[in-house]
């Protein structure tokens, strides 16, 4: 057996001890390389060489350089929203870079701009959830801001103590949500906290973060219309599973609109 | 890997580059941070950072060279800052005498590994670079440690197939990756 052919069998584990044994005598050399083939076998059997990055990271990614300048500084900020380590460029608008499953939408600029400011009427949810109340504002843009949307979520049985307060705006790159988290005790091991949309009727993901406790807003985003969203909700995912809007709800809160 | 003139694009500014770099990188650094943190949200956020200070970063690249081993180092520092973030807010909550990390350590932050990570990068640069219905052999015999047989009753086919599938995978696997070996001599 030649080095090549060595090389393939060892990558493809179809040797034994033996037969390695008996390749080493042949090609002392070989003995060198073992451990290297082992730690590339060692790759192909891990979960990080097979795991597929989300499909929306993509389209994040280039929307993300699309409205960059490449003049500023990037300060890591996970969406649990607390400080950054980096204290050299916190401004606002570099703290809301957040992983998400789901692309900013684009030419959505100023289709609301006009909207004016209103009350929209709060309720509890007859059906769904027992403990909700939703009090939503959406808020117009006169002095040009985006609208916004506010929610309350309340917690469900599954979390009793918890609330939060979002805020929705409607911009440009997406929808931008700000999760103000109160009570939400850290996830259990192994387990992490999925924001969700429920956009006609389905449910959309607008990423995870896995404490509630640390202070600060966390930021999310989605490319969803503002106008098809109906509810707010977060829930408790295991690690492991892809994570598909159907775990327990922690929170939850709806939007009603006239 | 990727077309020097589409690395001379991303250099310009053109946001649409980035597509293609991703796509031909974007899983490879997406297995290096998760093989250092092993946390998949964490992953996505150290894979988008990756790009995002690649993108501003574009100006040192030379459109000539390889791009894997830049990225990697891009990707490797991310994940660093990162997770000093991710230890810097556990510490504090464990400061907190109101926190409940104590019953719900989930926020515990072991040390990002890097033991394996430059060679998930390579070996997933590597898979990529299998046909289809290589990569799903040999995803199958290494990821879920399935024997050939096993694999052609899950792929519907027969045990010939399975077999030199699997040896022109590994072939191509062994011939992508020799210089890492031969480097480890």
């Amino acid at each position: 057996m030649n080095l090549d052919d060595f090389f393939v069998a060892r990558l493809a584990g179809e040797l034994s001890d033996e037969q390695i044994a008996a390749v080493v005598a042949e090609h002392p050399e070989a003995a060198a390389f073992l451990d290297r083939l082992d730690a590339q076998r060692a790759a192909l059997a891990s979960e990080a060489v097979w795991a597929e990055p989300p499909i929306g990271l993509e389209d994040l990614i280039v929307a993300a350089v699309a409205d960059d300048d490449r003049s500023e500084v990037v300060v890591p900020v996970s969406v649990d929203g607390g400080a950054p380590v980096d204290h050299s460029s916190p401004s606002a608008d570099q703290s809301e870079t957040s992983p998400s499953t789901h692309p900013p939408r684009s030419g959505r600029s100023g289709r609301r701009r006009g909207v004016r400011r209103r009350l929209v009427w709060s309720c509890a949810s007859a059906a769904s959830v027992a403990a909700l109340m939703a009090l939503v504002f959406v808020l117009g843009a006169d002095q040009g801001n985006p609208p916004e949307v506010r929610v309350e979520l309340a917690g469900t049985e599954h979390a009793p103590s918890a609330r939060a307060t979002a805020a929705l705006h409607d911009t440009e790159r997406g929808l931008r949500i700000e999760l103000d988290l109160d009570g939400l005790v850290p996830a259990a091991v192994d387990h992490h906290y999925h924001g969700w949309l429920l956009v006609v009727e389905q449910p959309v993901s607008i990423g995870s973060f896995r404490s509630g406790e640390q202070g600060g807003a966390i930021v999310l985003w989605a490319a969803a219309d503002i106008d098809d969203v109906s509810a707010l909700m977060i829930t408790l995912e295991p690690d492991e599973g892809p994570g598909s809007g159907t775990s327990p709800n922690v929170l939850h809160g709806e939007i009603y609109k006239d | 890997m990727t077309d020097p003139t589409v690395l001379e694009r991303f250099r310009a500014g053109d946001a649409e580059a980035v597509r293609s770099v991703y796509r031909d990188h974007g899983r490879a650094v997406f297995a290096v941070a998760l093989s250092a943190l092993g946390d998949r949200s964490l992953a996505e956020e150290v894979t988008q950072q990756t790009f995002l200070k690649a993108w501003r970063a574009a100006d040192q690249l030379d459109t000539q060279r390889e791009v894997a081993p830049w990225l990697y180092t891009i990707a490797r520092r991310t994940a660093i800052d990162v997770w000093r973030r991710e230890a810097l807010r556990t510490a504090q909550s464990y400061d907190d005498p109101d926190s409940s990390l104590t019953t719900h350590p989930a926020l515990s932050t072991p040390a990002p590994s890097f033991e394996g990570a430059w060679d998930a990068h390579q070996v997933r640069l590597a898979v990529e670079g299998l046909d289809d219905d290589e990569r799903a052999v040999v995803r199958l015999a290494h990821f879920e440690g399935l024997s050939h047989a096993e694999i052609a009753t899950r792929l519907d086919l027969p045990l010939g197939t399975v077999k030199s599938r699997s040896h022109r995978a590994h072939r191509r696997l062994a011939a992508r990756l020799a210089y890492l070996v031969e480097d480890s001599s």
